[in-house]
């Protein structure tokens, strides 16, 4: 640099013109500003979203999962309720059918299980056995065998057996 | 981002040369490396008058990037061999020069005060850039500068700038202002001359002889004196302004018996390009 002195600082835009340049720049920083921020705030709803998705798609699976649980224990109840049903209709016939033993058979034992009755005792002929009791055992199972042993005192010692077919399960 | 926008602009460079009677104003105007236009104008007086204010302010109208330019004439400027502050006692009695050193080896000063009192004169318009002659000198031969050795002479309305240089190593300067008229002439007289003079229409006072005088003492303390590293000349590069410049430069060519080598140049314009190169224009 040859000269003595330096140059004063020249203003190429006038006031005017760079109050304006100034006014839109504040503008466009601020709207950029904004942009980013809505930019920022989409990304962010949209991770959520996804989160979201996902979750919905893990609940649907659980709720499936839980709807099928639901199933099978409706069926399982109606299923209780069907055996419910059957024990307590069974245990009245057997209270009817108790009811039924006449006084000239003596029961010793009764052994009811899922499927059979087993009774043991005493009659005095196998007529009013079969009458008074091997009848109605007839009705109330699908099969009913009877043993007789002839004792002492001329009485008949007999061992019933009265099966019940089971219930086949859908 | 000011660079930046500065691109765009065309730049204007305002060039003040004032001379003796007369001020030379060129305008030059540059966008890129390119001179879009160039005007130089004369004017009547040194101090900045109405005229030239109009003219000025018209020229700084063209763009936000105008730099105004003066060509010092002050008496208290010249180059010294040194770049040294401390060696520069040696060569010259300005007491705080303000400086440029040129290639790190010489100086080119112009005294505080002096400096002072250019902005002042010019304080209405404000100046961006100040020059010396040496300055104008070594734009104006560049490239003989490098290249010879020789005897570099601006001879300008106001003053005579000389400088001899070595391949481009600085050997002496000398700066004088010319007396237009002598000096035991009074106010009265010089104003009498003045309106004989625009009467007879013959332009300014021949100052031919101070010149050459000048040179001559001069070239006498670059050969005699100590302080500088001398060789004899051989060569004269002779920049002139002024109308009549054939009388002074056959007085040099017989004289001294050195081969001139004279051109014509137009300062104000000159140095209207020297501020633009500052600028960073490459004109």
């Amino acid at each position: 640099m040859y000269s003595f002195i330096a140059p004063r600082p020249k203003k190429l835009l006038s006031s005017e013109v760079r109050l304006a340049l100034i006014f839109f720049t504040v503008i466009a920083v601020v709207l950029s500003a904004l942009y980013g921020f809505f930019l920022y705030q989409n990304t962010q709803l949209q991770v959520e979203l996804s989160t979201l998705k996902a979750q919905y798609v893990e609940i649907s699976e659980q709720n499936e999962m839980l709807m099928d649980d639901i199933e099978f224990i409706e069926d399982q109840a109606g299923f209780t309720e069907n055996i419910m049903t059957e024990n307590t209709m069974l245990k009245e016939k057997i209270k009817n059918f108790l009811d039924l033993v006449p006084d000239e058979i003596t029961l010793h034992k009764v052994a009811l299980s899922s499927s059979d009755l087993i009774l043991e005792g005493i009659t005095a002929d196998k007529l009013s056995f079969k009458s008074k009791l091997q009848m109605p055992l007839q009705s109330m199972f699908h099969q009913t065998e009877v043993t007789y042993t002839p004792q002492e005192d001329g009485s008949l010692q007999f061992v019933s057996r009265s099966i019940l077919h089971k219930e086949s399960r859908l | 981002m000011g660079s930046l926008l500065g691109y765009f602009y065309t730049k204007v460079f305002i060039a003040i040369v004032p001379g003796h009677r007369h001020s030379e104003i060129a305008v030059l105007s540059v966008k890129g490396s390119s001179i879009v236009q160039h005007d130089t104008r004369k004017f009547e007086g040194v101090d900045l008058n109405a005229a030239m204010q109009s003219f000025i302010d018209e020229a700084a109208q063209l763009s936000p990037l105008f730099f105004t330019v003066l060509l010092s004439d002050a008496k208290e400027q010249g180059a010294i061999p040194t770049c040294s502050k401390q060696h520069a006692g040696q060569f010259t009695d300005v007491l705080l020069p303000e400086y440029v050193c040129v290639d790190e080896r010489w100086m080119i000063y112009l005294s505080r005060d002096a400096l002072y009192h250019l902005q002042e004169r010019y304080r209405s318009i404000g100046l961006d850039y100040i020059f010396s002659p040496f300055t104008l000198l070594k734009q104006l031969y560049e490239k003989q500068i490098k290249e010879e050795h020789a005897l570099f002479i601006l001879n300008e309305g106001s003053s005579v700038a000389l400088a001899v240089l070595d391949h481009g190593e600085f050997q002496f300067a000398s700066y004088e202002v010319i007396e237009q008229l002598p000096p035991a002439v009074s106010d009265h007289k010089k104003d009498v001359m003045d309106e004989l003079l625009d009467d007879l229409d013959i332009g300014e006072f021949d100052d031919t002889p101070l010149r050459f005088k000048a040179i001559e003492k001069a070239l006498e303390t670059y050969y005699h004196d100590v302080r500088f590293k001398s060789t004899f000349i051989e060569k004269i590069y002779f920049a002139d302004t002024k109308e009549r410049s054939e009388h002074i430069v056959s007085l040099l060519k017989d004289e001294l018996f050195i081969d001139v080598e004279q051109k014509s140049i137009d300062i104000a314009f000159e140095v209207a390009r020297l501020a633009a190169r500052e600028a960073g224009c490459d004109v």
